[in-house]
């Protein structure tokens, strides 16, 4: 669940970050504990790749924890650490050399799937199937949005795009997924 | 508007990003729209599939890799604290014989720096430059110039 709709662990999140950038260790030890499985888990998602998934998730934390001065509205925390995150999740990519014309690419998929290529009959699983072949680009707000329901403002500030960007990123993704999953939907009488 | 861009706003609806002028015309044409609606129910099952995944537990080794990561932060930053803070924690210990000389050494040494500083203004206010203000007059020939008498007998 997003702590974001919490007051109360809201403020005791910005008391948090407030005392980390005071000096405070424990309130890193506290954070990490309030975030490490969703960084984790974005990671996983936008990687495919367990270990990696890790390695970025340390390389997150240690930035966070090295650059809190800089963050200016102890509020947004969780916007800021999904930056962090999304950044390294690139440099990854990079690395990797996978995908490095990121912006330039055309189409939504990062390569085609068909629908057989499904072998589950379990529709979750196969939409996270489908998930991971989306473009990275396409992918990452899609998670942002489903998974830690920040708003299309914050998802512009963490990918580093416009507003509007990421409303049409949105749409064609999940028009994508839709596209994709309708005959399976309609034969099993889904919709 | 056609049902590409009422997709779009069906998609900005779900996720409560749609102005509220907007729902009406949405709802209009969903009302007429087969397609439409088929788009609005099908989004709707992908986000429920999507959010049915549930969040990954990091591993164990991790943790620990960031306890001795951070710890290593840490420690770097108070040792650039503490090298800020040098002067205001460190404690010296003396005799009360060397406590009074190194006094009195920085108050001698501190007055002379103040007289070296303001000795030209406070300290020493007649060693200030006297102004001096140098006047030539240019020279004025007389004419039809005599000595006056009194003047020649006390030359004789």
């Amino acid at each position: 669940m997003s702590c974001e709709g919490d007051p109360k662990r809201m403020l005791t999140e910005i008391e948090l970050v407030r005392q980390l950038q005071q000096g405070d260790r424990k309130a890193f030890g506290d954070l990490y504990e309030l975030y490490r499985n969703k960084v984790y888990t974005y990671c996983t998602r936008m990687l495919a790749d367990g270990e990696a998934a890790g390695d970025v998730t340390h390389e997150t934390f240690l930035k966070a924890q090295s650059r809190i001065e800089q963050l200016h509205d102890s509020g947004s925390f969780k916007s800021w650490l999904f930056a962090i995150a999304h950044h390294e999740v690139l440099m990854d990519f990079r690395r990797r050399r996978t995908n490095i014309e990121l912006s330039h690419a055309e189409g939504i998929w990062d390569n085609e799937t068909p629908l057989d290529m499904a072998v589950s009959n379990e529709i979750s699983e196969i939409v996270q199937r489908m998930l991971q072949k989306l473009k990275p680009e396409y992918r990452a707000v899609l998670l942002l949005r489903e998974f830690e329901q920040l708003s299309y403002t914050q998802i512009a500030a963490v990918t580093g795009t416009t507003e509007s960007s990421v409303k049409s990123r949105i749409f064609k993704a999940r028009k994508a997924l839709v596209e994709k999953l309708k005959p399976y939907f309609q034969q099993r009488g889904e919709i | 508007m056609n049902c590409e861009q009422q997709q779009e706003l069906i998609s900005q609806f779900i996720d409560q990003e749609l102005n509220p002028k907007d729902d009406g015309k949405l709802f209009l044409h969903l009302s007429t729209c087969h397609e439409c609606r088929s788009f609005f129910r099908s989004t709707l099952k992908v986000r429920e599939s999507l959010r049915a995944d549930i969040e990954q537990a990091s591993p164990k080794s991790l943790d620990s890799l960031i306890q001795t990561s951070s710890g290593k932060i840490d420690s770097r930053a108070t040792s650039r604290l503490s090298r800020y803070l040098w002067i205001h924690q460190r404690s010296i210990t003396m005799s009360v014989r060397k406590a009074v000389a190194v006094l009195a050494l920085a108050i001698c040494g501190s007055v002379l720096l103040s007289l070296f500083v303001f000795k030209q203004n406070a300290f020493f206010p007649e060693r200030k430059t006297p102004t001096e203000y140098v006047i030539s007059l240019p020279q004025v020939e007389v004419v039809g110039y005599y000595p006056i008498p009194h003047q020649q007998e006390r030359k004789n």
